[in-house]
């Protein structure tokens, strides 16, 4: 009887088990806002900050939306039905907050950045391994009812004349086991429900997970696909000639 | 000779006119120096040079050009 119990449950509710674990998908809603800057910053550089605050205002309300699967995830700024009312908020999100969408294969370690560039259309690749090198700590804190743990790496930005180095802040959550996450950022054991990057937090605003079902995710197309690494080499040639 | 003088009161009015309409366009000098500003402030703040060139261009088009913000973005750029 004991022998037919452990046949019964490793051949029924095991596997159903694994099969509901293969399909989970999901989409999460992610509000933005700037990180803090210091009132000495603020005051030494007036001028690009009052900008920043006035784009600030007019896209409050937009939002981002990642969309995964088991195996996939795509990053984008949600449509907005009044996008023609808002067009200063939706061009300072793409070009400064987000900077385009972004799609990532987790059996294939691929992400895609697409990114109007080089006068069209362009993917910009790269190993999500290579760039995703978590430093995981114990600090965690409740987000939405949800335990969450603080993840670390550095990033860093090839500015004109100058290369600034940041840390970037994940708060991941293990009782969501899937390593997506907002922008770039991924690979780490848990939904990533919010993110500080390097002048913008994310936030998950709405979380909606389902086991019974899989999203379908169409991948980024585009003639032109350059490696991350190539792109920052034509961007470092680009900048030291002038 | 009078039909003639009030015509050219009436150009010069109109031009006047036409000046008050425009929208303030800094001197050249003034608005490349916000340009200018705003690149240095972007670069030390940390920003990327894409964002960085995306800034100074809606600088430009806003202070030098005489575009109001709403303008240079609802023309898609």
């Amino acid at each position: 009887m004991k022998n037919w119990i452990i046949f019964f449950l490793y051949f029924f509710l095991i596997p159903q088990n694994k099969a509901n674990q293969n399909n989970i998908s999901g989409t999460i809603i992610y509000g933005f806002v700037q990180n803090v800057v210091s009132e000495e910053q603020k005051e030494k550089s007036k001028e690009l900050y009052s900008f920043f605050d006035k784009m600030n205002e007019v896209s409050k309300n937009l939002t981002f939306e990642l969309k995964f699967n088991n195996n996939e995830s795509l990053f984008y700024l949600n449509k907005v039905m009044d996008s023609d009312l808002n067009p200063m908020g939706i061009s300072f999100v793409n070009n400064i907050v987000s900077r385009g969408k972004y799609y990532y294969n987790k059996s294939e370690d691929t992400i895609l950045r697409e990114e109007h560039i080089y006068g069209n259309n362009t993917l910009i690749e790269t190993k999500s391994t290579m760039i995703n090198n978590w430093t995981l700590t114990n600090e965690s804190k409740k987000i939405d009812n949800y335990q969450c743990y603080k993840a670390t790496r550095s990033k860093t930005n090839i500015g004109i004349s100058q290369e600034h180095n940041f840390i970037i802040e994940a708060w991941y959550c293990p009782e969501l086991p899937v390593e997506f996450g907002p922008k770039e950022f991924n690979g780490l054991p848990g939904l990533i429900l919010e993110v500080k990057d390097t002048h913008y937090t994310f936030f998950a605003k709405r979380i909606n997970i389902k086991n019974d079902s899989l999203y379908k995710i169409k991948p980024l197309a585009s003639k032109n696909i350059i490696s991350l690494e190539e792109h920052k080499k034509r961007v470092r040639e680009t900048y030291s000639k002038q | 000779m009078k039909k003639k003088m009030f015509s050219l009161i009436a150009i010069v009015l109109f031009i006047c006119n036409s000046i008050d309409a425009t929208p303030f366009i800094e001197s050249e000098t003034d608005c490349y120096d916000k340009v200018e500003i705003a690149i240095i402030q972007a670069d030390n703040a940390g920003l990327s040079a894409y964002e960085i060139t995306w800034i100074a261009n809606a600088f430009e088009a806003h202070y030098c050009y005489g575009y109001s913000w709403e303008d240079i973005f609802s023309l898609g750029y």
